[in-house]
């Protein structure tokens, strides 16, 4: 158990008689069908992604991939077509490229009428750092992953994208997981006390994939702001809430970002 | 009808009459008017001139009048009266007009006045009385003492009666001989400890003298009969109870007074500003209840001696610490054990009062987080001495600290928060004379955090260092002035990290100073014996010292420049704040008080958390881009006593404008933040309410009911599309009723029920999905509201000896805490996702795709306290 559990849970003796139930909450919801656009391209050679989705009204309501839409990115004048993968409900892109530094890439997304952009620049990614696994107590046999790093690290900006898979340890059950952590060179108060996160637990010799993408100025702050309104939402400091900001112009959710990427595979031990 | 018309007829006959009679000497002196120019001539020779033109003869005793005065006499085509009359102004000689004699009279030699001043105190502590009452009985002659026990009456020559008096001790009658100023001190015994406070009510008259209705008054003993949390009557919590004041939530320290912000509130204790006066993030206050002597809260009409804060000043005075003999007390429960001691170290000259507090959480914990450590502590200590009848010498200190985290702080890893208050006072009251009191304060203050996760340490600290000097002049008992200078020092630090050496890139912060300069006057008048004037000015003189860096902002909240000040004021702001009360005495048991006041506010909490609790807030002065917040407030407070003041009803309605006030880009970074003020948002909120309280006592029985319509509008620049939203305390009914009773066998039971609307808040108007993660959008701010608040407190107080003169007394309190267990929610959150047998939790593996559901979350229900107390 981390350090920082210790103290939730010691926080949580003084609240003893505190609690959290389930409530049926009405949702104010608003017929409001807006375009949500995630779009991290990075400088690795590939065929490159966009997700389009659209908002939803409630909780767990799903969220449609955008189908109708036409997607390219430009770079000193040269235009990158994206296309419709339906199996994937992604945007893929013609040929395979990787993002290069000192350019300005601009995402060009024209929907429903509307054209909206978006522009980013590549931003840079330091070494992985070493992992650490914890044994999860009272199991031999079970690792648990619960950090990468300092969530608050003065010296970067970073997001992992974490990929586990075990199933060739195992016959029964899921046997993959993916879980994203992050580096923030910032600080808020939601993130000092966070709620209890379930661990990331794994059987020994379990295979990890690590992406770890560098993140520019704009991309972390987005980043930062959707974990106040999720992740590290609803523990015992909170701030008001807030939309996460954007950079697709003029009117759409989600963001655009050019990632510098370095990948890492191990076993769990 | 016919009588209707009768009465009609007799009353119109009976004014025009009184109309000609008023007429008929002013119609005959017309006919004989007077016209005189001289200029150095003897008074017998003017009365000659008026009595040949006018016919009057002057009939006085020579010996009595002096008529070989020489006046200037100037008078053209004048009636009679009016020479008269100018000759009564210039000589002091009155007159009578009787057929055609005028009698003249001798001036009344002016009566020669004395002062009596002194001291009020208990005769078995010597402990100072605050807002004791001395005057003459049956006439409208009197004082209180002040909030050192200081008195000041000026009277005229000769003998007289004078009662003293204050709430819980017998009256006293004094008799004086008036032919000099008199310095006295004069004691006051307490009245049986077991006697149920209701039937120890002053006289009206002096109930309606002293009572502020824009100040509340309160003694500590009558915020215990409060049912207490956990043990502990906090001072803090008790106030929430107050009209017009709101509690942020269960288990919070913060409060609201007639709709400002939770910054805009500030706590002295003696003198000295208690920055954050909560413990264990807000469950307990840093004030030990045995230490507190007077509490007053000022809601509006603050006075212009203290400041500056735009919504409520609250004044703590402390014991000074039994100046005769020697006591003990204490108070333990599961939560946590205090123990006061207090001695005389020179009988009747010096004495020490030292309370110490510590919590007991440990079994709470110890199996769980055996390695952990959570504690709070205070320590509070008063000295005083008195050098001599015009002087004495006071010191004040309060600490209070918290800890949070690793039991070993030292070790790699150690992971911990810990905070801590002080506060510290040297005063000296110095009786300049039998009309001029004063009061010189030495004063600090400070607030500091520190989080540390080895070998990174982050701390924050506000701390401040005055002087003041405090005059009263009491000019006689229909007019006394307050006046005085002050110069503060003020240190922030919003937030500076220390790591290890291999980590370099971090924001350079430098600590704030600014300095402070106040001048202020504020006169009380006693126009009629119906009518006092209140006024005053506060004056203030805010600079921010160099040298410092700052940085400016355009109209888009972009970095512009990065200035470097030299050393020296490099920005400075300047503001006079007036303030007027006018109190009518509209019957012998009713009163209305009108009041405005403009407030000026120089320190800003700096917090986007909504959360109940404290501990992780920091302080920004004002500065070239945070101007000053500021205030206006109009205020009308009605009084009404009944059925021999066992009934009070008071109501009061205000507006209140506020400007500049604080608000923030959505999810603002506030800690380590160096452009934090850019991320600032300014606006205004405009708060408006009505206020009744019903108060009853009934032989063993006294309680109240309290009914307040609040209303709190914000509207801020680039926030909420420019559009006006309820503030986070807007909650526009708030109900609240108290009942206590007093058995005659020592028994005391207290209920106390509140309920109130639920704060608006934000929540999401739809959701979207990046990182697969569910992310909330929201449309306007404060879209919703969470439920209505109500809770029940009950206490059950045994006294375990009722023996009035035994020394040793102890009893025994039980109390619960929100007995009906309602769920008062703090918040609603919709990112958690429901486990079998363990707490709601965040997702980590996005691939289960586990279906979120909304989520409540409260803090206290149904808790049980035991408490036992005793003294010696």
């Amino acid at each position: 158990m981390s350090k920082l559990r210790y103290i939730i849970l010691l926080l949580s003796c003084f609240l003893i008689l505190s609690c959290e139930e389930r409530i049926a909450w009405e949702i104010q919801s608003q017929p409001d069908d807006r375009l949500v656009v995630q779009a991290v391209l990075t400088d690795q050679f590939m065929i490159q992604s966009i997700y389009l989705s659209r908002t939803s009204g409630s909780l767990n309501g799903g969220f449609p991939y955008v189908e109708d839409a036409e997607v390219w990115v430009s770079t000193g004048g040269q235009r990158l077509d994206f296309f419709l993968d339906s199996s994937r409900s992604t945007y893929n892109s013609e040929v395979p490229f990787g993002i290069k530094d000192s350019q300005v890439y601009r995402l060009n997304i024209r929907w429903q009428g509307d054209t909206l952009r978006a522009e980013s620049q590549l931003s840079k990614v330091l070494p992985v750092p070493e992992i650490k696994f914890d044994l999860v107590p009272n199991h031999d046999s079970l690792l648990a992953l619960t950090k990468i790093g300092e969530i608050f690290d003065p010296t970067q900006d970073a997001m992992y994208e974490v990929n586990i898979d075990w199933s060739h340890l195992t016959d029964s059950g899921p046997a993959q997981a993916r879980s994203y952590f992050y580096n923030f060179s910032t600080i808020h108060i939601n993130e000092i006390i966070r709620p209890i996160r379930e661990d990331l637990v794994f059987p020994k010799g379990s295979i990890v994939s690590i992406k770890k993408l560098g993140l520019n100025e704009d991309f972390a702050k987005f980043l930062q702001s959707m974990l106040i309104e999720t992740e590290w939402n609803g523990n015992f400091y909170f701030s008001t809430s807030s939309n996460t900001p954007t950079n697709i112009q003029p009117d759409a959710l989600g963001f655009f970002s050019t990632c510098a990427v370095l990948t890492d595979t191990l076993i769990a031990q | 009808m016919i009588q209707g018309c009768h009465g009609k007829l007799l009353r119109t006959l009976a004014i025009l009459s009184l109309i000609m009679l008023y007429c008929l000497p002013s119609f005959g002196q017309a006919e004989k008017a007077v016209s005189i120019s001289v200029n150095d001539l003897s008074l017998s020779e003017v009365l000659q001139q008026i009595s040949q033109q006018t016919g009057f003869n002057f009939s006085y005793n020579p010996d009595a009048v002096d008529t070989q005065q020489k006046i200037d006499f100037q008078v053209k085509e004048k009636d009679l009266g009016k020479c008269l009359k100018i000759i009564q102004n210039k000589t002091g000689i009155s007159y009578q007009i009787i057929g055609r004699q005028i009698i003249l009279k001798a001036p009344k030699p002016e009566p020669k006045k004395f002062t009596f001043s002194g001291y009020l105190s208990d005769s078995q502590s010597g402990e100072s009385l605050i807002g004791a009452a001395i005057g003459i009985p049956g006439k409208s002659i009197g004082t209180f003492t002040n909030e050192f026990g200081f008195f000041s009456l000026t009277l005229e020559e000769g003998d007289h009666q004078l009662i003293c008096f204050h709430y819980g001790y017998q009256k006293r009658g004094v008799s004086i001989r008036l032919s000099r100023n008199i310095l006295q001190k004069i004691d006051l015994s307490p009245l049986s400890y077991d006697l149920p406070t209701v039937e120890i009510a002053p006289p009206l008259e002096d109930i309606l003298e002293k009572k502020q209705l824009d100040a509340l008054e309160i003694s500590p003993n009558e915020l215990k009969k409060l049912p207490e949390f956990a043990g502990e009557p906090g001072i803090v919590n008790s106030l929430q109870s107050l009209t017009g004041i709101k509690m942020h939530s269960d288990g919070s320290a913060y409060f609201y007074s007639r709709g400002g912000s939770r910054d805009q509130n500030i706590i002295f204790i003696d003198d000295a500003p208690i920055f954050n006066p909560s413990h264990l993030f807000g469950f307990y206050s840093v004030f030990v209840p045995d230490f507190a002597k007077s509490i007053s809260v000022y809601k509006s009409n603050m006075p212009a001696n203290m400041g500056d804060r735009l919504s409520s000043i609250v004044s703590i005075r402390t014991k000074d610490g039994n100046l005769k003999k020697g006591g003990l007390s204490g108070a333990v429960n599961p939560f946590v054990y205090r123990i006061s001691f207090e001695t005389p170290i020179k009988k009747e000259k010096s004495s020490l009062f030292v309370t110490l507090r510590r919590s007991n959480f440990r079994w709470l914990y110890g199996r769980i987080t055996p390695d952990y450590d959570a504690s709070f502590y205070d320590f509070q200590i008063k000295w005083n001495r008195k050098l001599n009848d015009k002087n004495r010498l006071f010191f004040t200190g309060i600490l209070g600290s918290d800890f949070l985290g690793s039991q070993n702080r030292t070790q790699a890893g150690a992971i911990g928060i810990d905070w801590g208050t002080s506060a510290s006072t040297l005063r000296w009251n110095h009786v300049f004379g039998p009309k001029m009191f004063s009061n010189t304060t030495l004063h600090t203050g400070s607030y500091a955090t520190r989080a540390f996760l080895n070998p990174t340490r982050w701390n924050q600290e506000l701390g401040m260092l005055s002087i003041k000097s405090d005059f009263t002049h009491y000019t006689n008992p229909g007019f006394r002035s307050k006046f005085g200078f002050e110069r503060q020092w003020y240190f922030t630090n919003p937030g500076q990290l220390s790591q290890d050496s291999s980590l370099v890139i971090l924001p350079n912060f430098k600590s704030e100073l600014s300095q402070k300069t106040v001048l202020y006057y504020q006169g009380q008048w006693d126009i009629t014996a119906k009518i006092r004037l209140n006024g005053g000015w506060r004056a203030l003189s805010w600079a921010n010292l160099g040298p410092s860096t700052y940085y400016t902002f355009d109209d888009q909240y972009n970095l512009v420049d990065t200035i470097q000040a030299a050393v020296g004021a490099y920005h400075r702001y300047f503001n006079l704040d007036p303030r007027l009360n006018l109190r009518i005495k509209l019957s012998e048991s009713s009163l209305l008080n009108f009041g405005f006041g403009q407030y000026h506010q120089y320190l800003q909490f700096v917090s986007n958390s909504i959360s109940p609790f404290t501990t992780l807030e920091q302080w920004l002065p004002a500065s070239p881009n945070i101007r000053p917040q500021e205030a206006r407030q109009w205020s009308l407070n009605y009084l009404n006593y009944f059925e021999e003041n066992k009934l009070e009803i008071s109501a009061a309605i205000y507006h209140k404008s506020l400007l500049n006030q604080v608000d923030f880009e959505g999810n603002t970074q506030t800690f380590l933040n160096p452009f934090l003020e850019g991320d600032l948002r300014f606006g205004t909120t405009r708060a408006y309410g009505f206020e009744f309280m019903i108060q009853k006592a009934w032989k063993r029985w006294d309680g109240w009911l309290s009914y307040n319509y609040s209303r709190v509008i914000r509207q801020t620049r680039d926030i909420n599309n420019n559009q006006s939203y309820p503030a986070f305390q807007d909650r526009p009914h708030d109900f609240s009723a108290f009942l206590h009773y007093q058995s005659p066998k020592n028994r005391e039971w207290s209920f106390y029920w509140i309920s109130y609307s639920g704060s608006p808040f934000t929540s999401p108007v739809g959701f979207f999905q990046f990182n697969e993660q569910q992310v909330p959008i929201y449309g306007e701010k404060h879209n919703d509201r969470l439920p209505a608040y109500h809770r029940l407190d009950v206490s059950y107080k045994m006294k375990l000896k009722a023996n009035k003169s035994g020394r040793f007394q102890h009893d025994l309190t039980l109390s619960v805490n929100n007995l009906l267990a309602h769920r008062n929610l703090i918040a609603v959150r919709f990112n958690k996702v429901e486990k079998i047998a363990a707490p709601f939790r965040v997702e980590s593996n996005v691939l289960l795709d586990k279906p979120l559901g909304e989520t409540q979350l409260y803090l206290v229900r149904f808790f049980p306290s035991i408490t036992y107390r005793f003294s010696i």
